[in-house]
This record gives structure tokens, C-alpha cells and sequence, in this order.
């Protein structure tokens, strides 16, 4: 028999691949001096020696799994340590751990021991003990089983804060050649079911305002990324479909470890962190800046420049829209210049109504002039290269940086409970 | 040439706004305004001590309320805590716009005294922010959940609130060691005290444990393939890791 901390170690080292820690999007208040609530900003706790932040208690309830998925850590046929946790050690550490500060709260997820439903009840005491026993107002992330009865789904969602089904291989092909045992439909209906009970409670709480709550931070997935030969054309159209027929609340993308030598994978010495981060500024684009995935990305044009951001990319395209007037241009068109975020968008909306704005203080505002200055009049002036070739522009802004550095830094600025892996911008 | 004007106040936001008024109605023009431990900092400047008056600070702190906003009181008060030698003179600075413009002066975001305001503000509540994730609370033979923090800013009034909601049923305290001051709860309101640092700290029997689960829960998080130490260096800097148990010693 393992001890705690030995199971928190297989444990928790099989959950890090799971790359939402987002503490956001649900207000909890504490009740009846018990223990917690939830900020709707989101806290970070730490930061690991990768980057991310951990707000999360972020572990697996079991590695045992009955599945062989062959890009997945836990698959049956892997040799490596099996623990499974009781309710009562998740419990345990979960209200320590948060009485010390160390965490906002609990995600939990699971291989699926024995069967979808029995993964899924044991789920139901872990939340329910914790909300209704020990009082516990923290936040709360559960990974939803798919295969597992809508009753019991139903039960678990009243008491999480945010439920996640992780659709991992962006297409059919891919999940048929990786994941044989699991089937699209499987993986659908639970994001279809609990996409209507947010539906539902919100229509509720419109009549009642006691009506209980159903996941108030809403759903999220994870695909991972260049594990199967999927386009970003393909991926990014998918998230649109996600957020547009699902209401789904973020959408993770996960550059594939290779964590297996089946020959199935593809073999590569490092994840594809920059791929990742591109898709990541994308997605930022889809649901801030009013852009959609069909004019970022096509048949015809697949994948992203990796030297340059979406945003970019995108501009030197679609040329004639620019120079635009810093002074005059609408918010909407704002938001599409290069180098200007939803921040510093709002403060020249707002400032610009008391004086006009001049270069110096676009600087100040945060507007990355780098890139900005290519596609804005300040006053009338252009502060760019002296054409507006697309080209000529575009090898302006590249520079001479060499691949990544640089440009990874870009949408980098705050991380954040609300980050994932590296995303940023506050909003 | 003349030596320049600096106010001294007693280190109280309440001293602060009493050097306001005096800047307001003895038509002085300060260059600084400093709490009296500052006195001598600077060889060219002449000082002159404020006696904090509390009908004067009252008619500071009602006119930025009514004239300017609630918002501005909160932002000139953050500033205050910033503990930065040009806060005083920023905040002067600031209010003499507010005042002229009134209750939309912080969507003046071209004008250098919001801005300045702004810069600090800013900074004050990042700091805030951060410690909001990185306390750490041990808890104490006596069952008191006890930590220790060294903010760059006097910022532990401004966490208090956030723990009494989280936290409400047990007893805690947040120690500033860098200024000998803390807040204390004892499970109905906190206070603020200063303290020097107690000589023996006893822990629980149980807290060793959770800790070394914490370093251990850490250390399994990373996945080594990606390290990026850069990036945790610019959400969490250095200086705050001496007070983490998952990096200090």
C-alpha cells in the first residue's frame, strides 16, 4: 500500500499534461464561515520551473485506466507505478493545501477506473463530500468521463465550478489511428449535455434566483497539438465550432510530449511550443477581436507563418484597409492593427475623446509600435517604412530575429490563472 | 540658488493629507513631500514639518471624495502605501489635475500627473495581486495559521480583506518582516500591529508533512521538456521566493 505522498507524485505527474489551471470565471461566495470562495479573476500560486502556473491542485484520482489511448501517459499497456487515491487523501489535502495558501482549489480528473460510471460516482462523493461536509467554497474543475449516465453528470455539475471533456485529436482519422476505443459521438454527448444544463440553469435563474448552480464557470477541452498531421486550419475551425454550437469557454491546445515510442506517433525531440502559441494568439483572436478562423487560415493556406503572429500575418494580407487613423478609426478596426491589444484599443477610444493622441503617447498606452507603426497614421503622420508593400513591410517587422525568441514574447504578458500555458493578455 | 521646499509629514496617509492642505492654502509649492524620516535625504532641500490636523485631512479626504471621485480616494490611498519617496508629490500632483477636472480626470490618460499616478498605482496593486497567490500560511503548534511576507510596497492592509472572506473561521496573521508590521485575525475582525518577530515559532505536528507533499506535488508539476525559466522569473520574480516553501530553504 502506497502512502500519500508517493501517490501524489504518480499522480500528480500524470494530470501535468492537462494544460487548463484557469482559477477564473466563477464568483463564489463564502457561506457560513465555512472554508473558500472562488475570485473571479483567477490566482496564481506558483509558477514551475516551465512557466506555468499552478493555481490548481491539479491530480488524477487514478492512473489505472481500462483504455489504451497510445498518446496518453496512463494507457493500459504502459510499464510504470499504478496508485489510485481515496476520497478521504483527496480531501485531505485538498482543504490543507488550501488553508496554506497553496492552491485556489481542485482539479480533478482520472483514468477511467472500472467503467465511465463508476469513475463518475466516485467523483460525486469526492465534490460532494468536500461542498456539503467540509464546507469548502474553492474552486472546483472536474474532468467529465464521457460514457458515463447524463444522471450522474447532472448530480456532479451542480457542485463544480468548471466541467472539461478533453477531445485531445482534433479529427476522426486521428482518433480511429490513436485511440481506437473511443468513439467522436462518446466525447461529444457529454460536451452536448452540459452545454444544455448551463442552457437550462440560466434560464432558471432567470425565474429563480436560488436555482441551483450548473457549472458556473462554464466547459472547457484541450486538443493536443502535432501529435496527429492535422492543419492549423483544421484545428482553429474546429475551436470556432466549439465556442459558436457549444458555449464552450476556452478551448486548450496542448503541444504534444511525446510520452510513448509507439510507432503510430510522430518522432520529435521537442513539443511544438511555437505551433502551440500560435494557435493560442489565434484563438484570442477568434473570441476578442472579432476575427473568424476562415479568414485567418484556408485550404489553400493551412498553417500559420511561424514568424510572424496571426494578427500579422493577417494584416500584410489585407493591405488596402490600411493606413489607418489612430485620431478617427472605430474601435472594431482598431483591434485588427498589429501591435494594438483590447487594453490599449479601449484606452485610445477613451483618451482620444479629451485631446488627440500623439506618438509618444501611444508608447505609453502599451501599443506595440514595432509592428503598429507600419499600419497607422498618427495625426496624419506614418511613422512606418516608407511603403506599404506587404512585403517589404513584412520583412521590416521580422527583422533580423531569428525564429521564435522574440516573437514568442508577443501575446506573453500577463499569464496568469487564466492562462493555460502561455496565452496572456488580460482582458 | 535657493534650496527647494519639502514637506515632512508624519508617515500617516492622515499626515499626507494635512500636507496637501497646506499646500493648497499656503500657496507653497513643495518639490517633495515626505514622511520625517526622509528629513536630510536630499542636501538642497529645506524642510518644513507638517502637524497632522484632523479637520484638515477631513476636508481633503471629503473634497477628493465629493469633487473627484471614490475612485480617486482609493487610488491616491494604494499610491500612499506604495512606500516610493516621489508618491507624496505624485499624489499633489495628481489631486491639483482632479480637482481642475473633476470626477473623469483617470480617463485623462495622456495627461503626465494621471499618468504618473497611474505607473504607481499600478505597481502597488501587481504587487498585491501576486501576494495575493504567493502568502504561504504555516500553521502553529497554537493553531494559529501563521506567514511571513517582504513586499516592496506597505501592502499587507491591502490583503487582509481577500484572507477574512477566504479564510474566516480560523486564526491567521500576515507578517511584514521588512517593516515590523502585521495583521492579525482572530476569526471575527483583523488589526494591524507592529511587531518585532517572535522568537520561537512552534509548528504543528501535521505541518511538515503537507509541505514536503507541497515540494513534492511542485517538483511532479514541471514538465521538463518544456522548461522556460525566463518566463517564471517574469510571473514570479526571485526576490519574492525566499518566503515560498516550494523554493525557499
Amino acid at each position: 500500500m502506497l502512502d500519500t505522498i508517493s501517490k501524489l507524485k504518480i499522480l500528480s505527474d500524470a494530470a501535468k499534461y492537462d494544460v487548463s489551471c484557469s482559477s477564473s470565471g466563477s464568483s463564489r461566495a463564502n457561506r457560513n464561515g465555512g472554508l473558500g470562495n472562488a475570485s473571479e479573476a483567477g490566482i496564481c500560486h506558483s509558477w514551475t520551473d516551465d512557466g506555468r502556473c499552478i493555481s490548481l491542485l491539479k491530480i488524477l484520482m487514478s492512473n489505472s485506466c481500462i483504455y489504451d489511448c497510445a498518446y496518453c501517459v496512463s494507457r493500459t499497456s504502459n510499464d510504470l507505478p499504478r496508485a489510485t487515491f481515496t476520497p478521504d487523501e483527496i480531501i485531505d489535502i485538498t482543504i490543507n493545501f488550501y488553508k496554506r495558501n497553496y492552491i485556489e482549489g481542485l482539479f480533478l480528473s482520472s483514468a477511467v477506473v472500472k467503467s465511465p460510471n463508476h469513475t463518475m460516482e466516485r467523483f460525486l462523493e469526492i465534490v460532494s463530500r468536500l461542498r456539503e461536509e467540509e464546507n469548502f467554497n474553492g474552486y472546483i474543475h472536474l474532468k467529465a468521463i464521457p460514457g458515463a449516465d447524463r444522471e450522474i453528470l447532472d448530480k456532479v455539475a451542480v457542485h463544480v465550478d468548471r466541467l472539461s471533456v478533453n477531445i485531445e485529436l482534433p479529427t476522426d482519422e486521428g482518433l480511429k489511428l490513436l485511440a481506437p476505443q473511443k468513439k467522436k459521438e462518446d466525447i461529444l454527448l457529454p460536451m452536448t449535455q452540459i452545454n444544455q444544463g448551463i442552457t437550462r440553469y440560466q434560464e432558471e435563474r432567470k425565474v429563480f434566483r436560488s436555482a441551483p448552480r450548473y457549472v458556473p464557470a462554464g466547459q472547457t477541452t484541450q486538443l493536443i497539438v502535432g501529435a496527429t498531421r492535422d492543419s492549423d486550419y483544421r484545428i482553429l475551425n474546429l475551436s470556432e465550432n466549439l465556442y459558436q454550437g457549444y458555449g464552450l469557454k476556452r478551448v486548450y491546445y496542448s503541444a504534444f510530449v511525446p510520452v510513448s515510442t509507439n510507432p503510430l506517433l510522430p518522432q520529435i525531440k521537442t513539443p511544438p511550443l511555437l505551433r502551440e502559441n500560435r494557435l493560442y494568439q489565434a484563438d484570442w483572436l477568434l473570441r476578442f477581436y472579432g476575427f473568424q478562423a476562415g479568414e485567418l487560415l484556408s485550404e489553400a493556406k493551412p498553417n500559420f507563418d511561424l514568424l510572424l503572429d496571426p494578427k500579422c500575418d493577417w494584416a500584410l494580407r489585407n493591405m488596402q484597409i490600411f493606413p489607418l487613423e489612430i485620431n478617427r478609426a472605430e474601435y472594431e478596426l482598431l483591434l485588427k492593427v498589429p501591435g494594438i491589444g483590447v487594453k490599449s484599443a479601449r484606452r485610445i477610444i477613451s483618451s482620444r475623446r479629451f485631446a488627440k493622441i500623439g506618438y509618444d503617447d501611444l508608447k505609453k498606452m502599451g501599443v506595440a509600435l514595432k509592428r503598429a507603426k507600419h499600419f497607422i497614421t498618427i495625426d496624419g503622420r506614418h511613422y512606418g517604412i516608407s511603403s506599404m508593400d506587404d512585403m517589404k513591410i513584412r520583412s521590416a517587422i521580422i527583422g533580423g530575429s531569428s525564429l521564435g525568441v522574440e516573437q514568442l514574447s508577443i501575446f506573453d504578458i500577463s499569464g496568469g490563472a487564466d492562462s493555460g500555458i502561455k496565452t496572456g493578455i488580460s482582458v | 540658488m535657493e534650496s527647494r521646499l519639502a514637506y515632512l509629514y508624519d508617515g500617516s496617509f492622515q499626515g499626507l493629507l494635512t500636507a496637501i492642505y497646506h499646500a493648497y492654502y499656503d500657496k507653497d509649492d513643495p518639490v517633495a513631500i515626505l514622511p520625517f524620516w526622509e528629513e536630510g535625504s536630499n542636501f538642497l532641500y529645506s524642510y518644513k514639518a507638517i502637524e497632522t490636523d484632523s479637520e484638515k485631512w477631513n476636508k481633503v479626504y471629503n473634497a477628493v471624495q465629493e469633487k473627484i471621485s471614490q475612485s480617486s480616494l482609493r487610488r491616491i490611498y494604494n499610491v500612499y502605501l506604495s512606500d516610493m519617496e516621489d508618491s507624496g508629490i505624485i499624489i499633489l500632483g495628481y489631486l491639483r489635475e482632479g480637482f481642475r477636472i473633476g470626477g473623469e480626470i483617470d480617463d485623462y490618460q495622456t495627461n503626465p500627473a494621471v499618468r504618473d499616478l497611474e505607473e504607481i498605482y499600478h505597481k502597488v496593486r501587481l504587487e498585491v495581486h501576486r501576494l495575493l497567490g504567493l502568502v504561504r500560511f504555516k500553521k502553529l503548534q497554537n493553531g494559529i495559521f501563521y506567514s511571513q511576507v517582504e513586499p516592496d510596497h506597505n501592502v499587507v492592509s491591502l490583503l487582509a480583506p481577500h484572507f477574512v472572506e477566504r479564510i474566516p473561521s480560523e486564526r491567521w496573521i500576515i507578517h511584514d518582516i521588512k517593516r515590523g508590521v502585521a495583521v492579525f485575525y482572530d476569526t471575527r475582525e483583523w488589526t494591524i500591529r507592529n511587531i518585532v518577530r517572535p522568537e520561537t515559532m512552534v509548528l504543528c505536528e501535521e505541518e511538515e508533512g503537507y509541505q514536503d507533499m507541497w515540494r513534492e506535488y511542485y517538483r511532479s508539476a514541471t514538465i521538463q521538456s518544456r522548461r522556460n525559466t525566463r518566463q517564471q522569473r517574469a510571473y514570479m520574480p526571485v526576490r519574492y521566493w525566499k518566503n515560498l516553501i516550494e523554493k525557499g530553504d
